[in-house]
């Protein structure tokens, strides 16, 4: 088992616990929202970058999902705020 | 014990994954997650705009989808998604038996979240918010329903590789096994963009 999987998993089971409790606490407006959608692509990049090894892969395909999702907060953000 | 085996990990992967056709899991696969996600991200980009028609009825809707449930399914499949990568992980230093079992798990937390979201879909028809109740009920089940299909056709990949390497005649080829590992990934991945935006933001 690799060590660091372990570390992700735990990260990622820590931010999903956060992002619900945020989400329950607060009214979801402005800072809520944008800290909502941010730990989403925090998470995203983790599970991409690490269970699914991309942070072996080329330049081109990791630039690709980074676009993609920085993209994706972005409109969502400008849309909603 | 962990660094002998990340040792053996680095020895046993033969393929150059820094090269731009061969990323892990092979290009095509790659094609395909980038065609799903930007399928996805333009139906929620939609969503999100249509939102800004009606919000207090967006508001009074998502306040009915269960955060909770969601959380759990969230868990599931980030669970889900640690025990692929670890059989993944076994299978390329040729454990086959660790990387069986780890499948195995895979495959059960997968099923517990087709469960929770049976439970969950129960629920919500039982309540009346079925797919014509209103605009954000109408997202809600297309956009979940497309991904558990997706969660559906994952779990029938990831069973046909446990079946194949405990009792097939065919050896289980590693690019193979990345290529459904992968598909099983970016479900995860679909379901991180769906959470925040139908469930949370709200």
């Amino acid at each position: 088992m690799e060590k660091i999987n372990v570390f992700a998993l735990i990260g990622l089971v820590l931010l999903t616990l956060l992002t619900s409790r945020v989400s329950q606490s607060y009214e979801m407006h402005g800072t809520a929202t944008v800290f909502v959608l941010l730990l989403a692509a925090f998470k995203f990049l983790i599970v991409a970058f690490q269970f699914m090894e991309l942070k072996k892969a080329h330049k081109v395909w990791q630039w690709m999902l980074l676009g993609f999702i920085s993209s994706f907060v972005f409109i969502v953000l400008m849309v909603l705020c | 014990m962990l660094h002998a085996e990340q040792g053996s990990i680095k020895k046993a992967s033969t393929i150059n994954y820094k090269n731009i056709t061969t990323p892990p899991g092979g290009v095509l696969i790659w094609l395909v997650i980038y065609l799903e996600l930007i399928t996805f991200s333009i139906a929620l980009i939609a969503f999100v705009i249509a939102s800004k028609e009606n919000q207090l009825m967006f508001h009074e809707s998502g306040m009915q989808l269960q955060v909770g449930l969601g959380t759990v399914n969230t868990l599931f499949l980030l669970l889900s998604g640690f025990s692929v990568a670890t059989s993944l992980s076994y299978f390329k230093i040729k454990k086959n038996n660790d990387s069986s079992r780890f499948l195995l798990v895979a495959i059960l937390f997968g099923f517990l979240f087709i469960v929770l979201k049976t439970i969950e879909y129960i629920h919500k028809l039982d309540t009346g918010y079925g797919i014509g109740y209103n605009t954000f009920f109408s997202y809600y089940w297309l956009l979940t329903l497309f991904h558990v299909i997706h969660v559906l056709v994952g779990l029938v990949i990831l069973i046909s590789i446990y079946f194949n390497m405990q009792y097939g005649k065919i050896k289980t080829k590693l690019e193979d096994f990345e290529a459904g590992t992968a598909f099983w990934h970016m479900c995860d991945l679909i379901w991180l963009l769906l959470f925040p935006v139908l469930y949370l933001i709200w």
